[in-house]
């Protein structure tokens, strides 16, 4: 299979980008890193104090390995240098990157699921559809699985199945990482519950967001297979990305409420 | 609103955890914070946000229900009843304390002394 050299270079690059930051700043994973999300926020000097103290503790705990980032730093290297010597065609190398970044996904879940000292609960409800709409999984669910109708294609039954899995694992994380226990220590209790909740619905989003997306660059690098079934699998999975999206627009927030900033004051 | 109200798990405590959650989840419906027909977290989710064994919260949900505090309404989840119980001498001491003691800190912080408080207390009541 022919590539045009400028693709193929275009992927390398990308390959040797990701591995290269995994390397370096190997904590700068997809989801356990904490990053600047609330020196943003506009508040005044004693909330933001408090903001950053607590989201400063959370980065703390939740600090793990990064041996997990290292390995997928690692396997894009390793899948840069294939792909530059034309030892693997590029989708094969990007279904290898998407099961490096569902290795790093689980591995944090399973991170932020444990970490602890977990103390206090909240008595609110809290479920996975209450942090992201129904609607939101179905889009994702169906994005994933739209590679599967490669599957008749012998030389991308592979690469579709990898991807496939790949896209419904981040889905299925993405809806844990929702349900994931609050990691609430009691230090400051309202502010601990507002980082908590922030934190879970741009994982949660973030994660969700991906998974689709994956199936829609899977299409793109499948390009020259293209037939009728498989240009309606790509508009579907691009209608499914836009779905997504619009969630995460929908459910974003910027700062923190009026009513939130009242229970910080009650403290 | 139950948003804000929290359960507190003191793994050193004396009194055991299943116990420590019942009677926070008492004091809360007596202060009226927790009000009638309230939704509970499932036993799932408390136990893991207070990373206890879930037979420990279904421990203090069950002594709840045994209690008259709470109702289980099957797939809806576990409630506050409609009838809230109000003959419990243990909570409501419990409840009293609770508020006197917090009311005293915030005396003694602000420079009251015992005498003062206690002497008006006296004349209030």
């Amino acid at each position: 299979m022919q590539v045009d050299p400028f693709i193929r270079w275009f992927y390398v690059a990308i390959f040797t980008g990701f591995g290269v930051f995994m390397l370096l700043w190997p904590k700068k994973d997809l989801i356990v890193n904490i990053p600047a999300y609330f020196k943003r926020m506009n508040l005044d000097d004693r909330d933001k104090d408090r903001l950053i103290a607590v989201a400063e503790r959370r980065k703390a705990l939740e600090r793990g390995s990064p041996a997990w980032a290292r390995a997928a730093g690692v396997l894009n290297l390793v899948s840069a240098v294939a792909v530059a010597l034309k030892a693997v065609p590029i989708p094969v190398a990007y279904s290898l990157m998407l099961v490096g970044f569902v290795t790093l996904i689980g591995a944090a879940y399973f991170r932020m699921r444990n970490t602890g000292p977990r103390r206090v609960a909240s008595l609110d409800v809290r479920t996975p559809f209450k942090v992201l709409p129904l609607y939101g999984y179905v889009a994702a669910t169906i994005g994933s699985m739209l590679p599967l109708v490669d599957v008749p294609n012998p030389s991308l039954r592979l690469v579709a199945i990898i991807v496939t899995m790949s896209s419904l694992a981040i889905t299925f994380f993405a809806w844990r990482i929702a349900g994931v226990p609050a990691l609430i220590a009691g230090d400051d209790i309202p502010v601990e519950i507002f980082v908590d909740d922030y934190l879970r619905l741009i994982r949660a989003t973030g994660n969700l967001l991906l998974a689709p997306a994956a199936a829609f660059v899977y299409f793109s690098l499948t390009a020259e297979h293209a037939n009728t079934v498989h240009l309606i699998a790509q508009l579907v999975s691009v209608a499914c990305f836009l779905v997504v999206d619009v969630l995460l627009l929908a459910v974003s927030r910027k700062s923190v409420t009026p009513q939130e900033l009242d229970r910080w004051q009650q403290v | 609103m139950a948003a804000s109200i929290t359960v507190t798990v003191d793994p050193d405590a004396e009194i055991a955890p299943y116990q420590q959650i019942l009677e926070q989840i008492c004091s809360a419906i007596q202060r009226g914070d927790l009000k009638s027909g309230a939704t509970l977290p499932t036993v799932r989710q408390l136990a893991g946000d207070l990373n206890v064994a879930p037979n420990t919260v279904a421990r203090a949900y069950a002594d709840l229900q045994d209690a008259g505090w709470l109702v289980s309404d099957g797939r809806r989840g576990t409630r506050v009843t409609e009838d809230v119980p109000t003959a419990d001498k243990r909570v409501r001491k419990s409840v009293l304390r609770e508020r006197v003691s917090a009311f005293i800190a915030s005396m003694k912080a602000r420079g009251y002394s015992r005498s003062e408080i206690l002497s008006e207390l006296n004349r209030t009541t």
